[in-house]
């Protein structure tokens, strides 16, 4: 059996009184695409901090590539690129001194040719100073930095903040492409529809405990949609409502040509369900994840 | 190791470059303006004589007689008080040296690439060294440049010695501040109580020149130890080495606390000692406890 990428076993971290992780375990496999899914606070980038030696927790084991971070954190950060969740350069720099000072720093093992490479695709000027670089521009540097020595684990904060649809894409692009050539990637997000994407496996963090790991298509069966649908004539909602995973949240009071429904589950059901009614528009709403959160586990509550 | 130091040491160009220059223009216009004052030498020796001696005290030593020497000129134009000036920049440079980084969000990146806090912490403090004496070497070029122009002899040697007496005390002080910014919430906690220590020996060293009863406190801070333009006449080879010693010290406990501790990002502050830390935490589990029935 293949050593896990990435190992945590019985993980406390404390910050005085708040307890930011509570005995979180967790493994990833190594060569895939694993999402670290969670709201503000769940515990994300203190679990990717620990990943990396930049904190350390009171209690419980972290292993990176089959090393403990701790004891082999410089091996283990020679293998590993990071993108932290929030970013920031020396602007003082362009963003080719920046990258050329850390990939001397990384022993020049970046060839300077996959790092123009990468700038073309994210289409980054390399020869401007960082203090005049967007948001999103600074970002492809923190990409760039991290993908550019070819490590074998990716450790990424959410990834896409601050691009735009094209360049989130062109990032999934790259990310694919390296677990291609067999590296591992973790990543963080709280953006559902960027983890449905991108990742094979997710875990869910809660309160710095990992409440569920799953293939990610198991995880959108369970996810809760939010459905609006008017028609053309009033119709009765209940047939609606009385399909399996269909609850009916809201009918307009006007004259019943107006439902909102909550779909939990894949859609096969309601969609031929609708076919025979006459429908005038449909929208669908993907709910946030603590709305997700509350409908998965308000089933574990009830008695 | 020599990258993250050459990179320290181009952040620090600025300062280096301010601090030397107006610091070495300054250093090269006194033996000039020695040399003009001429005959009138006795006659500005005669107005300070005149000046209450808790004020003559501040600038340290025979002062009265230091005049009569070109060496004594510097010591009170420049050398006295240098340690207090340069000293901003050296607790500048020393509470910032890893918390300024920490602080603007910077050191996440930095620690992430495959090098040890070690030496990362030692490419700092070797960087901080150097600026320290590059600009005490603009200073000392400042000095020869003036003594050029006026010709007035001095002892090359002896410039050496008060610079290296200088290099001591600035890096005592940085070191302090290394170290607290270690320990205290914040680079500019850091900042604060090493200025505080600073001026408070700057005045004490002072105080204690009219008060001998002062001068076992004095003797606790760092300024006591500056020999200023006394080193002309030769280093104190005890305070040199006990000076270099505490810095070693100073800056050994910043490391060590530096490898342990976590690295701060916004909102998740790290700072609460230890054993208060230890005191929250029980607590936040009780509560925990009994939240949980």
């Amino acid at each position: 059996m293949s050593v896990p990428a990435i190992a945590l076993d019985g993980v406390h971290k404390w910050y005085g009184p708040v307890h930011a992780l509570r005995g979180l375990n967790l493994e990833v496999r190594p060569g895939e695409i694993f999402g670290f899914l969670g709201p503000n606070g769940a515990g994300k980038t203190t679990t990717i901090r620990c990943l990396l030696d930049l904190i350390r927790p009171q209690r419980g084991t972290v292993r990176v590539l089959g090393l403990d971070v701790q004891r082999h954190s410089v091996e283990v950060r020679s293998q590993t690129g990071y993108l932290p969740g929030e970013l920031h350069l020396d602007e003082r720099l362009t963003a080719a001194q920046h990258l050329r000072l850390f990939n001397r720093v990384r022993g020049n093992r970046a060839d300077w040719r996959y790092v123009t490479e990468l700038a073309e695709r994210l289409r980054l000027d390399l020869d401007r100073p960082i203090r005049n670089l967007s948001l999103g521009n600074k970002q492809k540097v923190g990409l760039i930095q991290a993908l550019m020595h070819r490590p074998r684990l990716l450790v990424m904060d959410e990834p896409t903040t601050g691009l735009d649809p094209l360049m989130q894409r062109e990032v999934f692009a790259l990310l694919r492409e390296a677990r291609d050539a067999g590296a591992t990637v973790f990543f963080s997000s709280h953006i559902m529809s960027e983890v449905e994407l991108l990742a094979e496996r997710v875990a869910i963090v809660r309160q710095g405990r990992v409440v569920e790991v799953a293939v990610t298509d198991a995880l959108i069966q369970r996810a809760l949609r939010r459905v609006f649908v008017r028609f053309r004539e009033p119709v009765d909602p209940r047939p609606l409502a009385n399909l399996p995973g269909v609850t009916l949240l809201e009918q307009a009071e006007t004259d019943g040509r107006a439902v909102t429904l909550q779909v939990q589950g894949t859609m096969d059901e309601l969609l031929r369900a609708l076919a025979e009614l006459p429908v005038l528009d449909l929208d669908t709403e993907r709910p946030s994840l603590e709305e997700v959160f509350l409908a998965y586990y308000a089933e574990e509550e009830e008695p | 190791m020599s990258t993250l130091f050459l990179y320290s040491l181009s952040r620090m160009r600025g300062a280096m470059a301010g601090w030397g220059v107006i610091l070495a223009s300054m250093a090269a216009l006194l033996l000039p303006f020695y040399e003009d004052l001429g005959d009138r030498r006795a006659l500005v020796e005669e107005l300070l004589r005149a000046y209450p001696p808790e004020l003559l005290a501040f600038f340290g030593g025979d002062v009265q007689e230091g005049l009569l020497t070109p060496e004594g000129f510097l010591h009170l134009e420049l050398f006295s008080y240098l340690p207090l000036l340069l000293g901003i920049f050296a607790l500048l440079a020393g509470s910032g040296l890893i918390s300024a980084d920490e602080e603007q969000g910077r050191l996440d990146l930095f620690l992430a690439l495959p090098i040890t806090r070690t030496r990362f912490y030692v490419a700092r403090l070797a960087a901080m060294c150097a600026a320290t004496a590059a600009i005490l070497i603009l200073i000392g070029l400042g000095v020869v440049v003036g003594q050029v122009i006026s010709g007035i002899p001095i002892s090359r040697v002896g410039l050496v010695a008060v610079l290296v007496d200088q290099f001591s005390v600035l890096l005592l002080v940085g070191c302090l501040a290394v170290a607290l910014s270690q320990v205290v919430p914040s680079r500019r906690g850091a900042a604060i109580v090493t200025g505080l220590i600073v001026v408070a020996s700057f005045f004490l060293n002072g105080l204690s020149e009219l008060n001998g009863s002062l001068e076992p406190v004095a003797r606790l801070l760092p300024l006591y130890y500056a020999q200023g333009g006394d080193a002309f006449s030769g280093l104190r080879w005890d305070w040199l080495a006990g000076k270099l010693a505490v810095a070693a010290a100073l800056a050994g406990i910043g490391g060590w606390r530096f490898q342990r501790r976590d690295v701060r990002v916004s909102s998740e502050g790290t700072w609460w000692p230890l054993a208060l830390r230890r005191r929250r935490r029980r607590a936040g589990e009780a509560v925990q406890r009994l939240a949980q029935g």
